[in-house]
C-alpha cells in the first residue's frame, strides 16, 4: 500500500495539514455519496434492534420494551424443523448459482471478445442481455407457458408426439435444475456484459506485446485476460459471499414466485427468506422478521471477514477493506 | 474548475433539498399541500380513506363531483387512496405501526389486513358510543348480530360494509346440469348431508360424467383451497380465530377446542380423494395448481364447491346460481345447486369487509359523518362506486346494466367503501328488467335469512396469538406446505397424514389448542 | 473448460451464441404471441410461439383500463433518467475518491460503505425515514432517492477506476489542473464503458421498480408505469381468488382477457427499456484505452 510522503522534514502538522489539504477535494467528492449512505442505510440500521423488542407502534423502535427472555424472537426459525432444509437449500442455491453465473459469464465475455465484427458481437450481447430486464413476476410467466401441464409447450410437444406429460409443479427434484438454469438465464447476461467492460478496460498494449512474444490465444486469456479480470471477480465473489444467506448477488424473489407457491416442491425450493415471509404472513411480527435478518446479515458480515482476510493475506491490493 | 465546482454545487443543493422536504413542494399540484380547499371555508376538514383497487380511469372527475356532494353535506373532502392490493395489507401495516397520518381504511380479517389485531394494539378507534350517535343508520339497518362479529373485548371497532349478498353462510355443491341428466344423478339426494357422505355420493357421478366426456375434470382441487382446511361449515365446524390456524370446535359441541386435522372427517376426506386422484377425477397436479380459472372459463368441470353466499345456490331464478362459474365467456354451462350445510353467520362474517378509523386520527366524527354519508346517501355512493349515469354506464334496450368502455369503473370494489345493502333498492345496478326483478327478490330473501340465521357461537372471540407466536408461524409453515397435497389427493394419506400430524406436533399445535381453549374459556366466563 | 473453448474454430463461436441468444429471445417472443392470442384459445389450445387466433383484446383491455397511461410512461421516464444520471455522479465521485491514494482512510471508509450490504434495519425503520423523518411520502423524489446509491456499484465501479492509470492523473496534476476538474476531464471520460454499464443496470433498476410506489405513492398522477401494470393484474388476481367476491362480480371477472392481458403488461412495460442498450452499445465497444494498466 502506498502512504503519502513529503520530502521535507518540516514536522508532522505540517504533513497533516499538507495531506488535509491534498484530500478536502476528494471527501468532497465523496460527501454526497456517504451522506446518502449515511442517510438511507445506517440510519434505518438502528431498527436491527426491533430483533430484541417486542415492537409497538405507539412506544416507538426505541421505547418498545425489550423482549423477555431477550433473544425470543429468534426462537421460531431455530425451532423450525424446516430449519435445516432451508439452511441447506440456501448455501446450496447460493453457491451453484455464484460458481455458475461466474464461470459462464466469464466464458461468454471472453468468447465475445473473439467475435471481432461489430454489429455481430452487440447483437448477441443484446440478446443474451435480454432476460435481464425482466422481472421475476414476467419470468414466471414464461415459465409456467413452457413446464403448464395441459397448456405448455413442453408438454404439448411430449403429448404430441405420444409421450407422457410431465408433472414439472408436482415433483421437487426437478426444480434442483429448474431453478438454477432460471437464474444462470436471467443473470447471466449481467455478469457478462459487467466482464466485458472490464476486459474492454484492458491496455491493448498488452495483448500486441503478447502477441509478438508469440504467445498463442489461450496464453494471451491465462496470463493477460484472467490475472487482470481478478479484481472484478474478487469484488463480485465478495460481495456474493456477504448475501450468501439471504439472496446473494440474484436475489430471493424468483424462489417466491417461479415455483408458484406449490407446496410439495418446498423440499427442493424452499429458502430462507421464503420460509420466514410465509411462517410470518399470518402473524405479521416484525420483531420476528428482524431476528432472522439480523442472523442472516451476522452469519455473512463473519463469512466476509473470513474470505477479506484470506485475499488481505495472499492479494492485498484486491482486498475489499 | 468553476464548472465542476457548480455541478458539485447543485448536486449538494439538491441534497438538502431533498432532506429539508423541499422536495415535497417540487412534486407539484398533487401534493397534499395544494389540495388544501379553497380560502373562505377554513373548518373543511380532509380525510384520507385507504382501500384497495388498481388505477381508475377519470377518477379525478368523479372524485371533484363527489366532493360537492360531500362538502355541501358535511362539509368535509374525501381523499380517496387507492393502494395496490397486493401490498394493501403491507402498506397499512406499516402506516399502522410506524404511526403514520390516516383517517379511514378497509379492514378486514384475511389476507394480511390483521383487523382483530390492528384493533386488539389499538389502532383502530373504539367506536361503541360514536356510532349509533353520527352513523345511526349504519349501525340500525343492518342486522344487529353483526356488530358482535368486529367487538374486542366488548367494543366496536369496525363499520360493517354490509353487502347485498348478505352474511350468513350455506355450503354446498354445483354440477353440470346436461351431465347430470345424461347420468342420472340424483343430486337433489344430497341435500343437508354430511359432506363426506355427500362426497361418497358425488364420486360414482363423477366416474359415469368422465366416461362419457374425456376432456373433463370432475371436481375442482387447487393449492390454494382445500375443501377442507378453508371451508369449516363444510364438515359441521368452526375455526376459534384465524381459519388457517389450527383449532376449530365442532358446532354440535361447541366448548371444546379441537385439532381439526386429527378428526375422522379429516382423514376420510384426504382418503376420498386419494381415492379420486387415483381414480383420474381430479387434477393429477392439484397441488400445486394455483389459478383454477383456466379450466372454470374453459368448462371443464362436471362438480364444484359453490360460491357459498347463498346467492350462488338454491336461487334457480338467478342466472347466476344456474350456470358454472366463469363460464360465461365458454357460452354458459348450465347448473344445479345444492346446499348440504346448516345456515350460519361464521365469526368471520362481519369483519369480512370493514371501515377501521384511525384511534390518531384528529376527526374521528368526521370520519363517521362520512361513514354514515357514504351509506345513505346512494346518489354518492352511486356516484364513486359506478361513476354517472350516461357517461360512464347505460342501461340497454333491454333494461340490462352495460358499463361504456374506457369509463370511469370502480373495478368492482364497492364492498370496501360501504353498505351495498338497500331496503329499497337503490344502491346497487339492477337491471331494468325481469333479471333485475329476480335480483331484487334474492336480496330480500336474504336479508331475511341473515335476519334469522344461526350466529357462531364464537361470534366475538377474539384469538389473541402472541404467547404462542413461535408455534403458529412454525405451524404455518407446516400446513403450508402439506395441506395442498393433502386435499388433492396426490399424496397417500395411510403415509403422509401421520407424518403430517407429527410434524404439527413438533411445531407445537398442542400450545396453539391448549392457548385457544385457555383465551376461549375466559372469554365465555366474562360473557 | 475454458482451453477446449479455445480450439473451437470462429463458426463453432457463433453457433453457440445463436444458440444462447434464441435461448433469450424465444421465450419473449412467446410473451409478444401470447399476448395476441384470443383468450379462448388460449385456455383449449395452450401456449404457442404463433397465436391460433389472433386477438387485440388484451391490448384493448390494458389501454381502456390502466387510465393515463402517457401519465404513467412520463413518471417513469423523469424518474429512470434523473435517477440514473444522480445515481451515476453520486456513485462515480465516491468510488474515485476511494481509489486515490491520497485518501489516508479509504479502507475504513470502503468498510463503511460495504456494511450496509449485510445489515438493514427492515421495513418498519425505512418507512419512518422516507415518511416522517425526510417527509417524501407522495413526491416523485422517493422514487428516485431509494436507488440513489447502491453500495454493490460502488464497489463494483472502485475497481473500473483502479485501471486508470497513476500516470495520467499524475500528468493532469503537473499540468496545474485541480483534482475535481481532473476527475471530471480525465476519469470519468475513460470510464464510459463503466458509466453505461452500471447506469444500464441502474436505469433497469428504476425502470422495474413498483413496489416503492405502491408503499410510497398516493395520487394517481405520480404513478409510474411499472405500478399501473401490476396493480392492474393484481386486481383481477385477487378478486379471482378471494372469495369476498360475489358470484355475478365473479362472472364479470371471468370475462376478463386475465392471461393475454398479463402478457401485454410485460410487454408493454418491457418495451421502452429494452431500446437503451442499443443507445448505450456504442460505449460498451470503447474500452479504456490509454496508458499503461496499474501495477
Amino acid at each position: 500500500m502506498k502512504t503519502i510522503t513529503t520530502p521535507s522534514n518540516k514536522g508532522k502538522s505540517y504533513r497533516t495539514l499538507r495531506s488535509a489539504r491534498r484530500q478536502a477535494p476528494f471527501y468532497l467528492m465523496m460527501a454526497p455519496g456517504l451522506i446518502f449512505i449515511t442517510i438511507l442505510f445506517y440510519i434505518p440500521m438502528a431498527g436491527v434492534i426491533i430483533a430484541f423488542k417486542d415492537y409497538n407502534a405507539r412506544d416507538g423502535i426505541f421505547g418498545s420494551p425489550w423482549m423477555d427472555p431477550l433473544f425470543k424472537n429468534f426462537e421460531f426459525f431455530f425451532k423450525s424443523d424446516a430449519a435445516r432444509t432451508v439452511t441447506f437449500n440456501t448455501l446450496f442455491y447460493n453457491l451453484l448459482e455464484a460458481v455458475t453465473v461466474t464461470l459462464c459469464a466469464l466464458a461468454i465475455a471472453i468468447l465475445l471478445n473473439e467475435v471481432k465484427n461489430k454489429v455481430t458481437s452487440a447483437t448477441y450481447k443484446g440478446s443474451i442481455l435480454l432476460p435481464t430486464f425482466l422481472s421475476w413476476i414476467v419470468i414466471q410467466y414464461i415459465l409456467f407457458s413452457l413446464l403448464s401441464v395441459d397448456r405448455g409447450i413442453i408438454n404439448s410437444t411430449i403429448t404430441g408426439n405420444g409421450g407422457e406429460a410431465i408433472y414439472w409443479y408436482s415433483e421437487p427434484s426437478y426444480w434442483r435444475f429448474i431453478l438454477p438454469i432460471a437464474y444462470l438465464w436471467k443473470n447471466v447476461g449481467y455478469f457478462s456484459v459487467l466482464y466485458v467492460a472490464a476486459i474492454a478496460g484492458i491496455n491493448p498494449d498488452y495483448y500486441e506485446a503478447a502477441q509478438l512474444d508469440g504467445a498463442s490465444k489461450w496464453q494471451r486469456i491465462k496470463h493477460i485476460t484472467l490475472p487482470l479480470l481478478k479484481p472484478t471477480i474478487i469484488v463480485l465473489s465478495l460481495l456474493w459471499v456477504g448475501k450468501l444467506f439471504n439472496g446473494g448477488l440474484g436475489d430471493w424473489n424468483g424462489f417466491y414466485t417461479l415455483p408458484n407457491d406449490a407446496g410439495a416442491l418446498y423440499p427442493a425450493t424452499d429458502v430462507i427468506d421464503t420460509l420466514v415471509f410465509r411462517s410470518l404472513k399470518k402473524v405479521n411480527d416484525y420483531g420476528m422478521a428482524s431476528a432472522v435478518g439480523l442472523y442472516q446479515a451476522v452469519v455473512g458480515f463473519f463469512l466476509v471477514l473470513i474470505s477479506n482476510y484470506i485475499i488481505k493475506k495472499k492479494d492485498p491490493d484486491n482486498a475489499l477493506f | 474548475m468553476k464548472k465542476f465546482s457548480a455541478i458539485l454545487l447543485s448536486v449538494t443543493l439538491l441534497l438538502t433539498m431533498l432532506l429539508s422536504g423541499c422536495g415535497e413542494k417540487d412534486a407539484g399540484t398533487t401534493s397534499k399541500s395544494a389540495e388544501k380547499p379553497a380560502a373562505g371555508n377554513e373548518e373543511m376538514v380532509e380525510l384520507n380513506f385507504y382501500m384497495m383497487n388498481s388505477p381508475v380511469n377519470d377518477f379525478d372527475r368523479i372524485m371533484k363531483k363527489a366532493n360537492e356532494i360531500i362538502g355541501k353535506e358535511i362539509n368535509a373532502k374525501l381523499n380517496l387512496i387507492l393502494v395496490d392490493s397486493s401490498t394493501y395489507a403491507e402498506k397499512m401495516n406499516l402506516m399502522i405501526n410506524s404511526g403514520d397520518d390516516w383517517d379511514l381504511s378497509f379492514t378486514a380479517n384475511w389476507g394480511g389486513i390483521n383487523f382483530f389485531e390492528n384493533a386488539a394494539k389499538g389502532a383502530y378507534a373504539d367506536l361503541t358510543d360514536l356510532l349509533p350517535k353520527y352513523a345511526p343508520q349504519t349501525y340500525s339497518r343492518i342486522p344487529q348480530g353483526l356488530w358482535e362479529g368486529v367487538k374486542v373485548n366488548g367494543k366496536i371497532y369496525g363499520l360493517v360494509n354490509y353487502q347485498q349478498w348478505g352474511t350468513a353462510k350455506r355450503e354446498g355443491f354445483k354440477f353440470r346440469s346436461d351431465l347430470v341428466e345424461e347420468t342420472g344423478f340424483d343430486w337433489k339426494a344430497l341435500k343437508d348431508k354430511p359432506t363426506i357422505e355427500a362426497l361418497d355420493k358425488i364420486g360414482p357421478f363423477l366416474g359415469d360424467a368422465l366416461a362419457k366426456h374425456k376432456g373433463m375434470i370432475g371436481f375442482e382441487t387447487s393449492s390454494i383451497e382445500s375443501l377442507f382446511a378453508s371451508n369449516p361449515l363444510l364438515w359441521n365446524m368452526e375455526a376459534v380465530g384465524d381459519t388457517s390456524i389450527p383449532g376449530w370446535i365442532n358446532l354440535d359441541n361447541p366448548d371444546k377446542v379441537i385439532n381439526q386435522f386429527e378428526t375422522e372427517d379429516f382423514a376420510k376426506y384426504t382418503e376420498m380423494m386419494r381415492d379420486w386422484f387415483v381414480k383420474g377425477y381430479v387434477r393429477k397436479d392439484g397441488a400445486t395448481v394455483k389459478d383454477t380459472s383456466p379450466d372454470r372459463k374453459a368448462a371443464k368441470f362436471v362438480a364444484e364447491k359453490t360460491g357459498s353466499w347463498p346467492d350462488s345456490i338454491e336461487y334457480p331464478g338467478n342466472p347466476d346460481a344456474s350456470n358454472m362459474s366463469m363460464t360465461k365467456s365458454a357460452g354458459n354451462a348450465p347448473a344445479v345447486t345444492v346446499s348440504t350445510t346448516r345456515t350460519m353467520i361464521p365469526a368471520g362474517a362481519a369483519s369480512t369487509a370493514a371501515i377501521a378509523i384511525n384511534s390518531d386520527s384528529k376527526h374521528i366524527e368526521k370520519a363517521l359523518q362520512l361513514v354514515e354519508l357514504l351509506n345513505t346517501n346512494d346518489d354518492l355512493y352511486k356516484l364513486i362506486t359506478l361513476g354517472e349515469e350516461g357517461v360512464d354506464y347505460k342501461y340497454d334496450e333491454n333494461g340490462k346494466f352495460t358499463m361504456i368502455e374506457g369509463k370511469y369503473n370502480f373495478n368492482f370494489n364497492e364492498w370496501q367503501l360501504g353498505q351495498s345493502y338497500s331496503p329499497n333498492f337503490t344502491r346497487t345496478n339492477y337491471d331494468k328488467n325481469k333479471d333485475g326483478e329476480v335480483q331484487k327478490e334474492t336480496q330480500t330473501k336474504i336479508y331475511e335469512a341473515d335476519k334469522t340465521a344461526e350466529i357462531s357461537p364464537v361470534t366475538g372471540f377474539v384469538f389473541d396469538p402472541t404467547p404462542v407466536k413461535t408455534q403458529v408461524a412454525n405451524c404455518a409453515a407446516v400446513t403450508s406446505e402439506m395441506i395442498p397435497a393433502l386435499s388433492s389427493g396426490s399424496v397417500d394419506p395411510a403415509k403422509t397424514l401421520p407424518e403430517f400430524l407429527k410434524r404439527l406436533k413438533t411445531a407445537g399445535v398442542d400450545d396453539i389448542i391448549k392457548e385457544k381453549q385457555a383465551q376461549f374459556d375466559a372469554w365465555k366466563a366474562k360473557k | 473448460m475454458l482451453l477446449k473453448k479455445l480450439h473451437f474454430s470462429k463458426i463453432t463461436i457463433h453457433l453457440i451464441f445463436i444458440a444462447l441468444s434464441l435461448a433469450c429471445i424465444l421465450p419473449l417472443l412467446l410473451v409478444v404471441s401470447i399476448s395476441f392470442t384470443d383468450e379462448q384459445s388460449l385456455m383449449l389450445d395452450g401456449y404457442r410461439f404463433w397465436p391460433k387466433e389472433f386477438s387485440t383484446a388484451a391490448y384493448q383491455y390494458v389501454f381502456s383500463g390502466a387510465g393515463s397511461i402517457l401519465n404513467a410512461y412520463a413518471v417513469t421516464i423523469f424518474v429512470t433518467v434523473v435517477g440514473t444520471l444522480l445515481h451515476l455522479l453520486i456513485t462515480s465521485m465516491l468510488s474515485y475518491s476511494l481509489t486515490r491514494p491520497e485518501v489516508t482512510h479509504r479502507r475504513a471508509l470502503t468498510l463503511f460503505v460495504y456494511l450496509p450490504v449485510l445489515f438493514n434495519g427492515g421495513l418498519v425503520p425505512q418507512y419512518i425515514l422516507l415518511t416522517r423523518i425526510l417527509h417524501l411520502k407522495d413526491t416523485i423524489w422517493v422514487l428516485i432517492i431509494v436507488y440513489l446509491v447502491s453500495t454493490i456499484n460502488v464497489l463494483i465501479m472502485k475497481n473500473f477506476f483502479r485501471t486508470i492509470p497513476d500516470s495520467l492523473i499524475e500528468s493532469a496534476r503537473i499540468d496545474g489542473s485541480g483534482e475535481i476538474r481532473t476527475f471530471f476531464r480525465i476519469a470519468l471520460p475513460l470510464s464510459k464503458p463503466s458509466l453505461a454499464t452500471i447506469g444500464l443496470f441502474v436505469a433497469i433498476a428504476y425502470w422495474n421498480d413498483w413496489m416503492t410506489a405502491s408503499l410510497y405513492i398516493e395520487s394517481p398522477k405520480l404513478r409510474p408505469l411499472q405500478y399501473l401494470l401490476q396493480s392492474l393484474m393484481n386486481n383481477i388476481g385477487y378478486l379471482q381468488s378471494n372469495a369476498q367476491a360475489s358470484q355475478s362480480m365473479e362472472a364479470a371477472i371471468g370475462m376478463l382477457p386475465s392471461e393475454g392481458a398479463r402478457m401485454a403488461t410485460c410487454v408493454l412495460a418491457i418495451g421502452p427499456i429494452i431500446l437503451l442498450y442499443p443507445l448505450l452499445q456504442k460505449y460498451f465497444e470503447k474500452g479504456l484505452t490509454i496508458g499503461a494498466v496499474k501495477e
